[in-house]
């Protein structure tokens, strides 16, 4: 009865962001373990793995 | 049976209504439909009524049409049928927006001529959390210069970078892909490529997003155009539209000499990067006063239906001297519902004239 009211968005899979699709592809070992004492290297997040989506909004509309 | 039920719609499928027509915007699944101004009417005046008292209020004159509305709206999963009672379950969204950091993005133009100290301008920026970059080169830089750049620039703070980039026939293949793979970057756009190479270069990019353009936009003023690929149907976007300018709120930029602005087209300085911080700009009274514009304080388009989903550009407007008017790129009319091309519009002429325009890319 309580279905009718959910709904998933149309491409669940598509919509995930570029950053847990490349995470999942990641083989375990890699996985840093962040902590205060341990933080973000920052030459992780300089690399693809870490690529983050766009903006939710055009930063210009040069092109 | 469903007659005697309440359509619901989802909280995140939003009508918006335009002059002409309006729109439902699934903020979940980023698309929009267009829909009646009628049916509009339906939903947000009768909300909680159930079909048959919808039908009645008309006097079952349009029971066809109302049925095919509903029909229109279940085969789409715009919401659902339930009884009145549940349907006081579903609150709506909160339409507030807010965000942690002080400056969300940055606009950065580099010219040949431009002395850009990007350690520093990183550093600042990282103080304000501004997590999206754009970074727009007018001249012909190689990989290796637009790398040195990154270096500089990337802090943890960075979530992406956006490169306008000239297309320069000595960059390599394994170099681009390699700059991307070593930055955080969400996006490079290549323009004045040549359209024979447009083809090969689009397929051995397939797998990036790497995109070749033909058109020129050498510098700032080819900023501002107005089209429906730039629009956005996502809660953050159309909850920021709600109250601020969907352009330049939480924006700063500079532009090419340096100079610390709200978008590097418009005119008003806050100061020059060299002698000036960042956070001194934007405690400058005055900056923050075009965040607030929002669509419905706008000319025309405040009778539009993509005002929540659209992004607006305060640098060039169809009266130059009036904050409030028209993008002066934007070719759609609300009244009409119709697309045309902003350029040949005879009410827009005098604005071209003003800021030159008649020589740019029109596209």
């Amino acid at each position: 009865m309580a279905k009718k009211y959910f709904r998933l968005p149309a491409k669940v899979i598509d919509t995930l962001p570029l950053q847990y699709q490349k995470l999942e592809q990641m083989p375990k070992s890699k996985f840093p373990k962040w902590t205060i004492k341990n933080p973000v290297p920052s030459k992780f997040l300089n690399t693809q793995k870490m690529k983050i989506f766009p903006m939710y909004k055009p930063i210009s509309k040069i092109i | 049976m469903k007659s005697d039920l309440v359509f619901n719609l989802f909280s995140n499928c939003i009508p918006v209504k335009g002059s002409k027509r309006s729109i439902i915007c699934d903020l979940e699944r980023n698309a929009f439909r267009f829909i009646p101004n009628s049916l509009y009417f339906i939903l947000t005046k009768f909300k909680r009524a159930n079909i048959a008292s919808i039908k009645e209020k008309f006097n079952h004159q349009y029971d066809k049409f109302i049925d095919e509305y509903f029909l229109f709206l279940e085969k789409n999963e715009f919401g659902h049928y339930c009884t009145i009672e549940e349907a006081k379950h579903f609150p709506p969204i909160n339409m507030e927006f807010d965000h942690h950091s002080i400056i969300t993005n940055t606009i950065i133009d580099i010219n040949k001529n431009s002395r850009h100290n990007y350690k520093r301008i990183s550093g600042q920026l990282g103080n304000l959390n501004c997590y999206y970059w754009q970074l727009r080169f007018f001249d012909v830089f190689d990989i290796k210069t637009i790398n040195d750049i990154l270096l500089n620039t990337a802090e943890e703070h960075i979530r992406s970078f956006h490169l306008i980039i000239k297309y320069n026939s000595a960059d390599k293949i394994p170099e681009i892909k390699k700059l991307y793979e070593s930055f955080p970057i969400a996006r490079i756009d290549f323009y004045l490529t040549p359209k024979n190479k447009m083809k090969v270069l689009g397929n051995s990019y397939k797998d990036y997003p790497i995109y070749f353009f033909d058109i020129n936009i050498d510098n700032e003023t080819h900023c501002g155009k107005i089209k429906s690929d730039y629009f956005q149907v996502n809660i953050p976007h159309f909850s920021e539209a709600q109250q601020h300018n969907t352009c330049l709120n939480r924006k700063i930029s500079i532009d090419v000499n340096g100079e610390i602005k709200n978008c590097p087209s418009m005119n008003k300085s806050f100061g020059n990067i060299k002698n000036t911080t960042l956070q001194q700009a934007l405690e400058k009274s005055a900056f923050k006063d075009v965040w607030n514009i929002n669509k419905d304080k706008i000319a025309v388009c405040k009778d539009c239906e993509f005002r929540k989903i659209c992004t607006d550009c305060r640098a060039y407007t169809e009266s130059p001297n009036d904050v409030y008017s028209k993008p002066l790129k934007c070719g759609y009319d609300p009244y009409t519902a119709k697309w045309k091309k902003w350029s040949t519009n005879p009410l827009k002429q005098k604005a071209i004239e003003y800021y030159k325009f008649q020589h740019i890319n029109t596209q």
